[in-house]
């Protein structure tokens, strides 16, 4: 069953440790959407690092490789897959 | 696409060009804007543009005027095209200045720090075919962080003007606008090369300070504290009642200061004019009108002065992030924390701002409810309320209530949008995603130009809308109402068509604690609050002005009934504060509100609930307190 094999393998951007880096594998949000998380600066390929967590399941604070910091509401992170660098 | 040389006809004499700033939020935008136009700055007119965009004009070394506008900070321009948010609003006015024909040009403003992201909207603008030039700022921070930028390259490639600046220095200005003297021409190719890796091509970090910057920045060591999950939320909360107490504490003796001058104004009216109806004109009606109000002016100033040290520094993308996980148990999300913030100093810009806000229904919510937040126009009654009836209190005993009252009002915000979440608006929300900017120390310029427009703005609301209200008032309050039938032992002003109108209601505000007097204060100041103190101060003075010539607080306290007993006590304050934090008078609130969701609806709905709540919450505080008393 290589398809739950590889569900099982897939790790989600809201999983990830804190101080953990990864790269964006793909957004899994309406095309509009995503295309707005893009020009933010979240799409596929795009290496992020988690800094910290806010409280209670708040948001996620990232550092984006390529220049500046964002919070990201965690419910968002659910929707995102990453790989290991 | 072909090149083409903006035409000449276009040009003639006294058409200017218009420059608009365009860029993501945080990119440096504001205080680029602010080195070109040395501060200036006033809200531009553009039909169908609702949100205030700030443009000013200057004049080129070569002598021709160009009109700069700072356009909203955005993200794309061409992806999920909104005509609601901040991204359809800097694509409308780009389109319609196309469309009226005005020469245009477009400056993008870029995060050195940030380059291969915003070289993807330096694309979709080279698309549009509009003059551009991309001005790089940050250059300090860049290099401190050891990255070097090819501009020659960068400009070879994109095929358009490439600078690269500090905004902060002066001398920013002179190259930004040999730049913009030149003879604008659009874009004639398309850049070639992926702007990921252009963005790789142009950019060098030196590997030593990539390793000093793998310590701690500063950024990123603050936010270890102002962040931490238990420390952070305390330093919050600290901070914000710290701002509010210091508006209160600093402003107080300012205030003082303020109603010693007015009052040896009126004693010197008083003393050169008698007591005729002229003299009482100016000295109750216009000074005790106008002139009680001006003295809150102070806290006003501070109180912006605050709000813009803390969105300047960054802090309050931090706040967002830690109230952000509060917020969506009540259906609001850490976006919508900065408009309710703005709402302490004003709801209309705080309404406006609420673009920012992706989600509709969470967009709507939060205008819903920013009529509560604790705007400045609260501060003249609070203050008046609170030196009448807590004067004998000590002044950290007065900022304290003065704290809470604040608090009070973010609470009643809080609860109106959980209910609101689940009736009116109800529905899911989209996911928060926020820029944290690095901290960066405020340019003090900027702060005090916005001091500046906050005190004009209300010196000329006194200067106009409370100054005729007042005028107004002295009459309604002089003139004995035609036909009414008074005992003989009444007062001149208690025969007057005011007093009349206000006995009228008070059957109905009597549970509140709200006598005539108070009434006649409502309804003068259902258009704009802060006329209540202004309606007091003529009340006032025209009762009693010669036996009791102190300043309109105690004046208030001291006020008796013909039995003796005191007219107001501190369950009556309280009441009228209670009122003071829910009810929605500022028409121009209503009309932000109506603006903003284009219908009558929520306005109404707006007036409806706030008036109805703070009616209730005066009676409950007015029959609570009055256990107690």
């Amino acid at each position: 069953m290589a398809a739950s094999d590889q569900r099982a393998r897939t790790r989600l951007l809201a999983d990830i440790a804190a101080g953990e880096t990864v790269r964006i594998r793909e957004v899994e949000l309406p095309a509009e959407t995503a295309a707005w998380l893009a020009a933010v600066g979240l799409s596929p390929g795009e290496d992020v690092t988690l800094l910290r967590r806010a409280i209670l399941g708040g948001p996620l604070h990232l550092r984006l490789a390529r220049g500046g910091e964002l919070a990201v509401a965690r419910d968002l992170g659910t929707r995102i897959t990453i790989e290991d660098i | 696409m072909t090149a083409h040389a903006v035409p000449t006809d276009q040009k003639r004499a006294g058409e200017k060009r218009l420059v608009a700033l365009v860029g993501r939020p945080n990119a440096g935008k504001s205080s680029l804007y602010n080195v070109l136009t040395l501060g200036d700055a006033h809200v531009g007119n553009y039909p169908g543009i609702t949100v205030d965009v700030l443009e000013a004009e200057v004049t080129l070394p070569s002598g021709s005027k160009v009109t700069i506008a700072d356009l909203p900070g955005l993200y794309s321009l061409t992806s999920v095209v909104d005509v609601d948010t901040d991204e359809g609003v800097a694509r409308k006015f780009v389109d319609d200045a196309k469309k009226r024909g005005q020469v245009i040009e477009i400056v993008q403003v870029v995060d050195a720090t940030q380059l291969s992201m915003s070289l993807r909207m330096t694309e979709e603008l080279i698309g549009l075919g509009v003059p551009l030039v991309v001005v790089i700022t940050q250059k300090d921070v860049a290099e401190s962080h050891g990255i070097a930028l090819d501009t020659a390259v960068l400009e070879k490639e994109l095929g358009v003007p490439v600078l690269y600046v500090s905004a902060r220095e002066e001398s920013t200005r002179g190259v930004v606008f040999e730049a913009l003297a030149k003879e604008a021409t659009a874009p004639s190719k398309k850049p070639e090369l992926a702007m990921t890796a252009l963005a790789k091509k142009v950019t060098s970090v030196r590997a030593d300070v990539r390793d000093a910057e793998r310590r701690r920045t500063w950024t990123s060591r603050a936010d270890a504290v102002l962040l931490h999950p238990a420390l952070g939320p305390f330093v919050f909360l600290s901070i914000m009642a710290l701002s509010f107490a210091a508006v209160f504490l600093v402003a107080d003796p300012a205030t003082a200061a303020m109603d010693f001058v007015l009052g040896k104004l009126r004693g010197f009216i008083v003393l050169h004019a008698g007591h005729g109806l002229v003299a009482s004109f100016f000295a109750d009606g216009l000074l005790g009108g106008a002139g009680t109000v001006l003295a809150f002016m102070p806290q006003i100033v501070i109180l912006t002065i605050a709000m813009e040290v803390l969105e300047a520094s960054g802090y309050l993308a931090r706040g967002a992030f830690l109230v952000d996980r509060l917020l969506r148990l009540l259906g609001l999300s850490g976006r919508s924390f900065l408009p309710l913030l703005m709402g302490h100093a004003c709801a209309v810009p705080a309404i406006a701002s609420t673009r920012v806000i992706r989600d509709p229904k969470e967009r709507l919510t939060t205008i819903l409810v920013l009529p509560l937040m604790t705007c400045s126009a609260r501060i003249p009654t609070y203050g008046l309320v609170l030196a009448a009836f807590f004067g004998h209190k000590s002044a950290l005993f007065r900022a304290s209530i003065f704290v809470f009252l604040y608090f009070a009002g973010v609470l009643m915000g809080l609860v109106a949008s959980l209910v609101l979440r689940r009736t009116a608006t109800r529905g899911k929300s989209l996911p928060l995603v926020l820029e944290m900017p690095a901290y960066r120390v405020p340019q003090p310029r900027l702060v005090l130009s916005k001091a500046k427009k906050a005190a004009t703005r209300f010196l000329r609301d006194v200067g106009t809308t409370i100054l005729a209200v007042s005028a107004v008032l002295w009459v309604l309050l002089t003139v004995p109402m035609p036909g009414g039938h008074d005992a003989a032992t009444a007062t001149p002003m208690e025969k007057s068509i005011a007093a009349h109108v206000g006995r009228a209601i008070e059957p109905v505000t009597q549970p509140a604690g709200f006598d005539w007097r108070i009434d006649v204060g409502l309804i003068g100041s259902f258009g704009a609050r802060e006329v209540m103190v202004g309606t007091m101060g003529v009340i006032f003075g025209l009762e009693k002005a010669e036996d009791n010539p102190g300043p309109l607080a105690q004046r208030m306290r001291d006020a008796k009934n013909p039995d003796g007993t005191n007219v107001y006590g501190t369950r009556n304050a309280l009441a009228l504060l209670a009122f003071f934090v829910i009810a929605c008078q500022c028409m121009s609130t209503v009309a932000a509100i109506k603006r903003e969701t284009k219908s009558w609806r929520w306005p109404v709905f707006v007036l409806a609930y706030t008036y109805a709540l703070a009616y209730v919450a005066a009676v409950v505080t007015y029959n609570v307190a009055g256990l107690f008393s």
